[in-house]
């Protein structure tokens, strides 16, 4: 069985070049573009499911903003689609359908997810987001990051969608039930919103 | 420093997103999907008992709060309650009164204490009789569901150091009844807490829910200590009414979806596949009672949906209705009567969309904005009202305050007339709209002021 799959195949692995966001953008369009069905052979799902997984940890980990919750969400969201499992599979984007589900999924809160561990704070938990050193200086990425984990779900999903998937304001709204207009507010406050943050931010570490 | 624009910040949003795609272990997650595949490979069509096992099992895993102690709550040795995102206060649902319910407690802590003694432990483990000094306090880790009076917690002096028992928790045989999630993993963490959470599915699922066991483990200057904590909740008693008794003539589901941002609509599907409605009427029947007392924990999210099956018998009507949340419960009701208690939906859900792909929709929805135009006031306007749909039957949808509305209606063609608030009905010429059967339409009625 011959099935390409851009964003798992060619992706190089993580770096902070141009060339590997290049590549992570071209592989999230062709999760809901048409370039998904590469071969006219029979698939399984679990053909979809394992080139899949990846790429779908990934989206859930920054949906969620933590990976163990992530992993609860991939794990919520595959467990609701193995029952379909043969439909999806016969499907043109499986993919992009696993995708909506996910987006279902953490939008609903969890009423179909499995297991979910929540780490916060200190002790005994594990914490995945960077914490930034004391005596390091501050990258913007980890208050930016910091900062998303402080928005609703929607608002935070419509900004992974829109800025890491690069998707068109058109199907994140198809994806999430809502219009594009409630988009473009959702990514216009929250732009604003981060702005006003990096600002007080950057004002209070200069204010000797 | 300088306000950045949109494309610097829409720059910094996307390098901190990709940044952060490091925190998804690919490895992890074909784990996880090959977990679920084994998961799927299970027969579909389990008798009841192990049915019910694994129904109790995906509740074990179910979703988990964070629970604080009280302050000077201790944290050590037989002193259970070990962070639990069921309320500290004691039992106060009126089931507690219940006899049933009351053994039901019984039996759940019982079973706490079997499965702490299934506790892998690698040779040499010494037990403790509280927490060693220096083991963490403060925010404590729990699993769903979970009831902090039933929690049984122990620690152990462990040989050697923590690589050593990770790798002995990775490659241990786990005692019998004990399973591991598919995709979890011994997870080691710097310098912090590790952790691994075990199942075993509930012997009694009647009774109590399956049980979790937390083992969670740690380096001090004094040595390595491994704390297990088990966490389980008891159910309450199902009443007989619930139970669907005789021969089903209809089975159907309504699902409303909230779209986010969006006013509710709903669609009705008759489940006219025999098989598919009797998996669904047996997923029903096979239903715990929910636990007792009912979780409360923070809710990050509303409402979004809600299902609500409804099955026709020769001896009466059963609603089992089922909304999104936090703690999701079946509310039951008999003849337009509301039964005592819910029941626990567990992996209805499974069966539901199962049952709603084989079915037929009987519905269809309608949906859009009524604008407002003309007058003095500039510009398009809303308005709120009721929309009168008049057709092969007459419905009436509220109009919300941004104008959006929603209807589900049987098949046909609609006259749609606007009522406005506080506007002359007659600035508002009828629309007609077809509705078919499983489709969302769009209707644009609008109210031109002259």
């Amino acid at each position: 069985m011959t099935i390409l799959h851009p964003w798992d195949g060619a992706v190089p692995a993580f770096s902070t070049s141009g060339r590997r966001r290049t590549a992570t953008r071209t592989a999230s369009r062709a999760f809901y573009g048409g370039v998904e069905q590469l071969s006219t052979e029979p698939r399984t799902f679990a053909d979809v499911v394992t080139a899949h997984a990846p790429a779908l940890l990934r989206l859930a980990v920054l949906l969620t903003g933590a990976t163990t919750e992530g992993e609860d969400l991939l794990q919520g969201t595959l467990l609701r689609a193995v029952r379909h499992g043969e439909r999806i599979a016969g499907m043109a984007a499986p993919a992009a359908y696993l995708r909506r589900t996910m987006l279902s999924e953490h939008l609903s809160g969890g009423r179909r997810s499995s297991r979910r561990v929540r780490t916060a704070g200190h002790g005994l938990d594990r914490v995945d987001v960077p914490q930034p050193s004391p005596d390091a200086g501050l990258d913007d990425r980890d208050e930016v990051w910091r900062w998303l984990a402080t928005l609703r779900p929607q608002q935070r999903a419509v900004l992974v969608l829109r800025f890491y998937e690069d998707l068109p304001d058109a199907e994140i709204a198809e994806v999430l039930s809502c219009t594009p207009a409630t988009v473009r507010s959702h990514a216009f406050r929250g732009l604003a919103a981060l702005r006003a943050h990096l600002t007080d931010t950057h004002d209070e570490r200069s204010t000797p | 420093m300088n306000r950045p624009d949109n494309d610097a910040l829409a720059t910094l949003l996307r390098d901190t997103l990709v940044a952060h795609e490091r925190l998804a272990d690919p490895d992890r997650a074909t784990a996880i999907a090959v977990g679920v595949l084994a998961e799927r490979r299970r027969p579909s069509r389990l008798p009841l008992v192990a049915a019910a096992a694994a129904v109790v099992l995906a509740v074990v895993g179910t979703s988990v709060a964070l629970g604080r102690l009280d302050d000077g709550a201790p944290a050590a040795g037989p002193t259970p309650p070990t962070g639990s995102s069921a309320p500290r206060t004691p039992l106060a649902s009126s089931g507690a009164d219940d006899p049933g319910v009351a053994s039901h407690r019984a039996a759940a802590a019982a079973e706490s204490e079997r499965v702490l003694d299934l506790t892998p432990l690698p040779d040499g483990a010494e037990m403790l009789p509280g927490p060693p000094p220096g083991w963490p306090e403060g925010v404590r880790v729990s699993l769903d569901p979970s009831d902090g009076d039933l929690s049984r917690t122990r620690w152990w002096s462990i040989p050697g150091d923590v690589a050593a028992l990770e790798a002995f928790l990775t490659s241990v045989v786990l005692p019998a009844g004990l399973v591991r999630e598919p995709g979890e993993r011994v997870s080691s963490s710097s310098g912090d807490v590790s952790r691994l959470a075990l199942d075993r599915p509930s012997s009694d699922p009647e009774a109590f829910t399956g049980t979790g066991l937390l083992l969670q483990w740690k380096t001090l200057p004094t040595g390595t200590f491994l704390q297990a904590t088990t966490f389980l909740a008891a159910r309450g008693v199902r009443s007989a009414d619930s139970r669907v008794d005789s021969t089903v003539t209809s089975v159907t589901v309504r699902r409303t979806h909230t779209p986010f941002g969006g006013v509710p609509f709903a669609r009705t599907y008759e489940i006219d596949d025999a098989a598919a409605a009797d998996r669904l009427v047996a997923a029903i029947d096979g239903l715990e009672a929910s636990i007792e007392p009912a979780p409360v924990g923070l809710c990050p999210f509303g409402p979004t949906g809600e299902d609500a099956v409804t099955i026709t018998t020769t001896s009466g009507t059963w609603r089992f209705a089922v909304a999104d949340g936090c703690y999701p419960q079946v509310e039951v009701s008999r003849d337009g009567v509301d039964l005592p208690g819910t029941l626990d939906p567990a992996d209805l859900t499974l069966a539901l969309e199962e049952a709603v792909a084989a079915g037929t929709p009987i519905t269809g929805s309608v949906h859009g904005t009524v604008v407002v135009a003309g007058g003095p006031a500039p510009g398009v306007r809303h308005s709120t009202g009721t929309l009168v749909f008049t057709g092969p039957v007459t419905r009436r949808a509220a109009v919300a305050d941004d104008g959006t509305f929603a209807a589900e209606l049987p098949p046909g063609r609609y006259e749609v007339t606007v009522v406005p608030d506080g506007l002359d009905p007659s600035f508002c010429p009828t629309t007609n709209v077809v509705v078919s059967a499983g489709e969302r339409v769009t209707a644009s009625p609008s109210c031109s002021i002259r």
